[in-house]
């Protein structure tokens, strides 16, 4: 994100505030009086944090993985897409930047020694959890979509339109055919007057 | 005899009882035409000989061109003088810290009887300097650490360091100077460097790695600076509330420019001169050489002093510039000009004229400043000619305006902007001169031809600057 180093995406801008991370925006619509969870009960509540927490922890580090540490994507993929808006040399000095960082907080959370089957594995856990919990409801939570639902479509969308060096990632998510379809509501319902996007 | 001899010389004494010690000191002089001395005094004089004494890593040739005047001298005034001279240029170098001139007949076989040889006795510069200083200012503190290794390879390069570790950033400096031997005025400079900016003003952050090379050479009274720069630029917001217009403009960019900087300075003095003139043109092209920055800056800048009545100074001085973009992108935040403040235009805050967004400011494109001067020494004049002298009293009014450019529209559009809407303003204050680098002033200004959105500064403002208007 060119806005601010500190800033990552999402983030809106409201009047001559920016607010960064979903975290925080979602936190801001609720002090605006918005909140798409209020229906749910406590317990309820609880379980789409939990699952949220399984996102940003199993998914988005899998994800980071597969694109900043598998040598292959990276080289081929990661690299020359983080660092086209910059000009040679800045764009290696930035890229090997971005991945030196990455590996570091890999190293932190535990997950430098995996291999890329183990990380494919526990993005195949993950689609499994989520897949069971959807079941045949069109959302996570009943007929109301949450938060839950933003951030899993977010990601599952990024996944499933993404071209990288192998199809391993996404045919990991298509296998679950429940979640193919959520993916495929969500986009019809809120996004298809955007054009272009996941064809079957 | 010497009693004679002295009676001769005066033959009326004055005083009676002194005569006596009047006839001592004549015997002296008697002595005198015995010595050479007085023979070299008026004739020809030959240098056969100049020794350098005290050489450790220095190289000779070096120093040939130094003192190769010191051959030319005909007689001994001539050769004192020119050693004087010789030994001021090898002080200039900067290698030594002492420089002794020894002038003696010359001895040996080949001995003329007119023969002379100069001997300078110098005492090099260490290895290694180091130096180790605390700064404190703008809510944060650093530690300096710098080093020196003057007369490197020993032809008078040097190698500095500069190491600061700040409570919020750090910075360093490497840089690597080489003059031309008997030209110390034509050098070389490399230097490589990290800085970083905070600029409350725009609410913005600057972080500069760079590297960049200078060539400086004189030609005829003027002074050339050529350099190309090479800096990555990492722009960012100093807090959450920077305006939108601020954070678009963060994010890394490379510049790459090649520079060239005129000067000429005929000033007695750069801080508080009394006579003389300044000029200096900067300009400036990036973008032909890399880098994803284009533009083609121009500005100048000249000052006139002149000396009036009473010991009190006129100074005039115009600054002016125009950054034209190149391409479709527009120009960034860093590389657009600023005004106002204590040493620009007095009575605005400190760049805060012009283009703003939520109260950040996004400085412009093209921009011009004047200012006249009256300085005048402090009324009744308390401690002249020691302390007193480093403080001036002035009178002054400034005046300026920036813009930015809307290139659809033509340069008559842009000179009549610039003529509308002039900010100005006029006050009085205190002078104190810090060395020969920077001053401080203390002014009551009364800002005039205030436009909305600018910040100014009524009544008493306080400022210490090394460029002011």
């Amino acid at each position: 994100c060119s806005l601010q180093s500190e800033c990552k995406v999402p983030f809106i801008h409201v009047g001559n505030q920016v607010v960064s991370e979903l975290g925080p925006i979602i936190q801001f619509t609720k002090a605006k009086g918005h909140s798409l969870s209020d229906v749910l009960d406590d317990v309820q509540r609880a379980e789409m944090k939990a699952y949220m927490e399984l996102m940003n922890n199993m998914l988005l580090t899998a994800e980071l993985y597969i694109q900043w540490c598998d040598e292959t994507t990276a080289a081929e993929i990661t690299r020359p897409r983080y660092s086209s808006p910059y000009p040679w040399p800045l764009k290696h000095i930035l890229a090997y930047q971005k991945q030196w960082e990455v590996r570091r907080k890999m190293s932190a959370v535990g997950w430098a020694e995996k291999t890329l089957e183990q990380v494919y594995e526990d993005v195949a856990q993950c689609c499994q959890a989520l897949s069971q919990r959807l079941g045949t409801q069109m959302y996570f939570f009943n007929r109301q979509p949450t938060e839950l639902d933003a951030l899993v479509f977010g990601h599952l969308f990024t996944i499933l339109t993404t071209q990288l060096t192998s199809n391993e990632l996404s045919d990991k998510v298509k296998t679950y055919s429940n979640l193919l379809t959520f993916v495929h509501r969500i986009e019809q319902t809120y996004f298809e007057d955007q054009g272009g996007g996941l064809s079957s | 005899m010497g009693t004679v001899h002295a009676r001769s010389l005066d033959p009326l004494p004055m005083q009676g009882p002194d005569l006596g010690v009047h006839a001592d000191d004549v015997e002296v002089i008697d002595v005198e035409p015995e010595t050479k001395q007085e023979v070299l005094e008026n004739k020809d004089v030959v240098v056969q000989r100049v020794h350098i004494d005290g050489l450790g890593r220095t190289k000779e040739d070096l120093l040939g061109y130094e003192i190769a005047d010191v051959f030319t001298a005909k007689n001994l005034i001539d050769v004192m003088k020119k050693s004087h001279d010789a030994r001021e240029k090898l002080l200039h170098l900067g290698i030594f810290r002492k420089v002794e001139v020894v002038i003696d007949t010359s001895e040996g076989e080949d001995a003329l009887p007119n023969g002379l040889d100069v001997t300078f006795e110098v005492t090099e510069l260490r290895r290694l300097t180091g130096s180790y200083n605390t700064m404190v200012g703008n809510n944060e503190g650093s530690m300096v650490l710098g080093l020196k290794l003057p007369n490197i390879l020993g032809r008078a390069e040097k190698l500095t360091f500069q190491f600061s570790y700040g409570t919020k950033e750090t910075s360093y400096g490497l840089s690597f100077f080489k003059p031309k031997p008997g030209h110390f005025d034509r050098n070389v400079s490399v230097n490589l460097y990290k800085v970083t900016g905070q600029f409350p003003w725009s609410s913005l952050r600057e972080t500069d790695r760079g590297i960049s090379t200078e060539f400086n050479f004189p030609i005829w009274k003027t002074n050339h600076t050529l350099k190309w720069e090479g800096v990555w630029r990492e722009l960012g917001c100093l807090a959450r509330t920077a305006s939108f217009a601020v954070r678009e403009e963060s994010g890394h960019s490379l510049k790459s420019s090649l520079s060239h900087a005129m000067v000429i300075d005929t000033r007695n003095s750069a801080i508080l001169p009394k006579k003389g003139i300044l000029l200096k043109i900067n300009q400036e092209l990036a973008g032909y050489t890399g880098g994803d920055v284009s533009f083609l800056k121009e500005d100048f800048e000249i000052q006139l002093n002149r000396r009036l009545f009473w010991d009190s100074v006129l100074s005039a001085s115009l600054w002016g510039g125009m950054l034209l973009p190149i391409g479709d992108k527009p120009t960034c935040i860093a590389d657009r000009f600023y005004l106002g403040g204590p040493t620009s235009v007095r009575g605005f805050s400190m760049y805060s004229i012009g283009p703003q967004s939520e109260g950040d400011y996004l400085g412009g494109e093209a921009f011009w400043a004047s200012g006249a001067h009256l300085y005048t020494p402090l009324p009744f004049r308390p401690g002249r000619g020691g302390f007193g002298d480093l403080f001036r009293m002035h009178f002054f009014l400034n005046a300026g305006n920036l813009c930015r450019l809307d290139y659809g529209e033509g340069p008559r559009s842009h000179l009549q902007k610039l003529a509308e809407c002039i900010r100005w303003s006029y006050g009085a204050g205190i002078v104190l001169r810090l060395g020969n680098i920077a001053r401080l002033e203390l002014n009551y200004c009364v800002p005039m031809g205030v436009q909305s959105g600018d910040r100014i500064c009524d009544g008493v403002q306080f400022g210490a600057g090394i460029r002011f208007l």
